[in-house]
């Protein structure tokens, strides 16, 4: 299974697929020219409805991310993806934000706990 | 998707046809009645020799367990599905009328090889004794006559256990009910609620008439009396125009209650 | 304008639809003037509690059941005792009263296969093996989830255009349940079908659902595409001061309240930024506005204090 559904994130399951298969072509799990699996297989893969999955791909194929080749499948588009990535992360920051609002803290105090909590020798992932 | 279609009513009977074998009830009815002939006809031999001797006992006596197949028979096609649990038979693709004749409609192919099996059962019994002859002068009206009232018998009950949930309750019921009428008439009834009530049951139009009228006929030819008055075989398919009526009113009183 | 929660789907291409579908038992009235519209191809998700008239509707549906009034048409075809509706439709009832315990589980589904010139026997053959069904167990013995295997077999196997499930997956361990979603995404895949499943359990199938139906007390609550609900249903938390009493109630559908009294978490039906609008008008401080996952917009939806 290339990646999993959760059914209790609110967001739509399109939306959910959309969004792995970006975040795969952007870490790199998909590279440009690779096949995807099927509708039918994804389908199956994540138990959901094979509509969904085709209107997964047909959002990201109007995006340019994917496209299709007559009669072998869908597959990974090979335009740059640098912009893809700045995309991804301006949806990651927003989603931080909205938590943090949510729990009452601004914009400024999430930026500094950031930075502190990127400090701490537990996380030294890259930067 | 054309192929989605109900499927044809031969299909459907061929179905319920397989289906009273493969529930081993077919087999218990093919099985039942001639041995239970063969092992009456051995215990009374054994214990008592010449006490049903005679073309009577062999051509008469076959009535009561004709009468008993073919009203037994009528209730055990519906064993186990009275109308509360045929949720399945009612979710396959055939209207729900035709359905439940098809299935009164597979009894009454089992009921003809059964009776054949009994009938030589029958032969095989009268031959053992020596009365084969008897057999043979009482010619087909006997087994005509055996044949209609099984299956007059067999639709009244079949229609009987097509409409209602406990058909055995029913027929003790209506037994009690029917009882007390005579009792009351037979009190309080004058001449003419008596013949009334006669005309159902004996000749020239009865049932009584229908369903043991051929062997009657049958046994004034062995015994070379004066054949018994009035026509039988048409009032015997009158009563069995009538029973199958009551199966297509059943059936299609269970489509009204869907 | 507040807008109401739709009951009503747009016209479109239907597979199944009633109008007025209503059964009464006695003077009880299981379902009240149903009108169900769902589309070809849908997943349609029958959401409501037990007894809430789900069984009655698809009783009603498949022509086992006389509706007291109103009309019903699956796949083009009015719903009648006639045999025309079952045999476009593929059907799992939630009890199933009267199926043949004595048979063999091999003959059982060789009678039903008789019934449906539609019949694909190889695939009914690969469905057998992926339920792991063994043929000469009698069906009377198998246990409850073995059962449902049988079942959803015999709706599938001969595919039809329309498939009923009456709490499909009742009574499935999780493995079982798992095996019956990837055969239900595969044969969605495969053949065109438009599915509606009745269930309290929403989380089993909502996976593949994209039209909901929340049924409450024998009526349609709403009926909506998932994706609308999804849209439409929003949790709005809220900052007050602990005596704010804002006069909303007429002004948006408000479909829960609950959270402290300076923090009040509202659900609500409408546009976001409308719904955020007003509430800010009316001297709230939106703190944050999340989307409800189908179980929670569901509970929603049933929990509505009745206001119509």
């Amino acid at each position: 299974m290339p990646f999993d559904i959760d059914h209790s994130d609110s967001r739509p399951i399109y939306v959910q697929i959309m969004d792995e298969i970006r975040r795969g072509i952007v870490v790199g799990a998909w590279r440009p020219e690779e096949p995807l699996p099927s509708v039918r297989q994804l389908a199956v893969e994540l138990r959901v409805n094979p509509r969904t999955v085709q209107q997964a791909y047909g959002e990201l194929e109007r995006d340019g991310l994917l496209y299709v080749r007559r009669g072998q499948g869908t597959f990974v588009a090979s335009r740059a993806n640098g912009a893809d990535r700045q995309a991804l992360l301006q949806e990651v920051a927003r989603r931080l934000l909205n938590e943090a609002y949510r729990h009452g803290f601004d914009v400024d105090e999430l930026t500094g706990a950031l930075q502190r909590e990127a400090k701490q020798p537990d996380n030294t992932q890259e930067a | 998707m054309s192929t989605h279609v109900v499927p044809g009513f031969a299909a459907v009977l061929r179905l319920q046809i397989h289906l009273l074998w493969k529930s081993r009830a077919a087999l218990f009815l093919l099985l039942m009645l001639p041995g239970a002939l063969l092992a009456t006809a051995a215990a009374a031999a054994y214990w008592m020799p010449g006490a049903f001797a005679g073309p009577e006992f062999e051509l008469m006596g076959l009535l009561p367990f004709v009468i008993l197949m073919g009203g037994a028979w009528g209730i055990l096609v519906w064993r186990d599905e009275p109308p509360s649990m045929r949720g399945y038979h009612r979710s396959l693709p055939v209207d729900v009328a035709a359905h439940h004749l098809a299935r009164v409609a597979a009894g009454a192919v089992w009921l003809l090889p059964a009776l054949l099996l009994f009938f030589a059962a029958g032969i095989f019994v009268t031959a053992l004794r020596g009365d084969a002859g008897a057999v043979t002068a009482a010619g087909p009206t006997l087994w005509l006559g055996h044949l209609l009232t099984a299956l007059i018998l067999y639709g009244m009950m079949a229609a009987l256990a097509t409409a209602v949930e406990k058909p055995l309750s029913w027929i003790i019921w209506g037994y009690v009910a029917l009882a007390a009428i005579a009792m009351l008439v037979a009190m309080a009834g004058t001449p003419d609620t008596f013949r009334w009530a006669g005309r159902l049951l004996n000749r020239p139009y009865g049932l009584g008439w229908a369903v043991g009228g051929g062997l009657e006929i049958a046994r004034a030819r062995v015994t070379a009396q004066a054949p018994p008055a009035g026509a039988w075989f048409p009032v015997a398919l009158g009563w069995l125009f009538v029973s199958t009526l009551l199966v297509f009113a059943a059936a299609h009183w269970r489509r009204m209650r869907t | 304008m507040p807008e109401p929660i739709p009951t009503t789907l747009p016209a479109q291409d239907l597979a199944v639809r009633t109008r007025g579908l209503t059964k009464r038992y006695g003077r009880v009235e299981a379902v009240t003037g149903l009108d169900l519209t769902v589309p070809e191809g849908a997943f349609y998700l029958l959401l409501g509690p037990n007894g809430a008239g789900k069984t009655t509707t698809f009783r009603m549906l498949m022509g086992m059941l006389r509706p007291t009034s109103g009309s019903a048409e699956v796949a083009g075809v009015a719903t009648s005792p006639g045999g025309q509706v079952r045999a476009r439709m593929g059907f799992v009832p939630e009890h199933q009263d009267g199926p043949y315990g004595w048979m063999r589980t091999g003959d059982l589904i060789r009678h039903h296969a008789g019934y449906f010139p539609a019949w694909n026997d190889a695939y009914a053959r690969r469905l057998a093996d992926a339920f792991e069904l063994r043929p000469d167990v009698r069906y009377g013995e198998l246990s409850k989830g073995q059962a449902r295997r049988v079942q959803l077999l015999m709706a599938l196997a001969h595919t039809p255009p329309v498939l009923l499930l009456d709490e499909p997956t009742d009574g499935l361990d999780p493995v079982a349940r798992d095996t019956v979603q990837a055969i239900l995404a595969e044969h969605l895949a495969e053949y065109p079908t438009t599915v509606i499943v009745a269930t309290h359990l929403v989380y089993e199938m909502e996976r593949f659902a994209d039209y909901v139906g929340v049924l409450g007390a024998g009526r349609l609550v709403a009926q909506v595409e998932r994706a609308t609900l999804q849209a439409q249903l929003r949790r709005y938390v809220l900052d007050v001061a602990e005596d704010w009493h804002p006069q909303l109630e007429a002004e948006l559908p408000l479909l829960r309240q609950n959270g402290t009294p300076r923090e009040r978490r509202w659900t609500i039906w409408g546009a976001e930024e409308d719904v955020t609008r007003r509430l800010t008008s009316a001297g709230a401080n939106v703190r944050s506005v999340s989307a409800l996952n189908l179980d929670e917009a569901a509970l929603a939806l049933l929990s509505r204090k009745e206001d119509r």
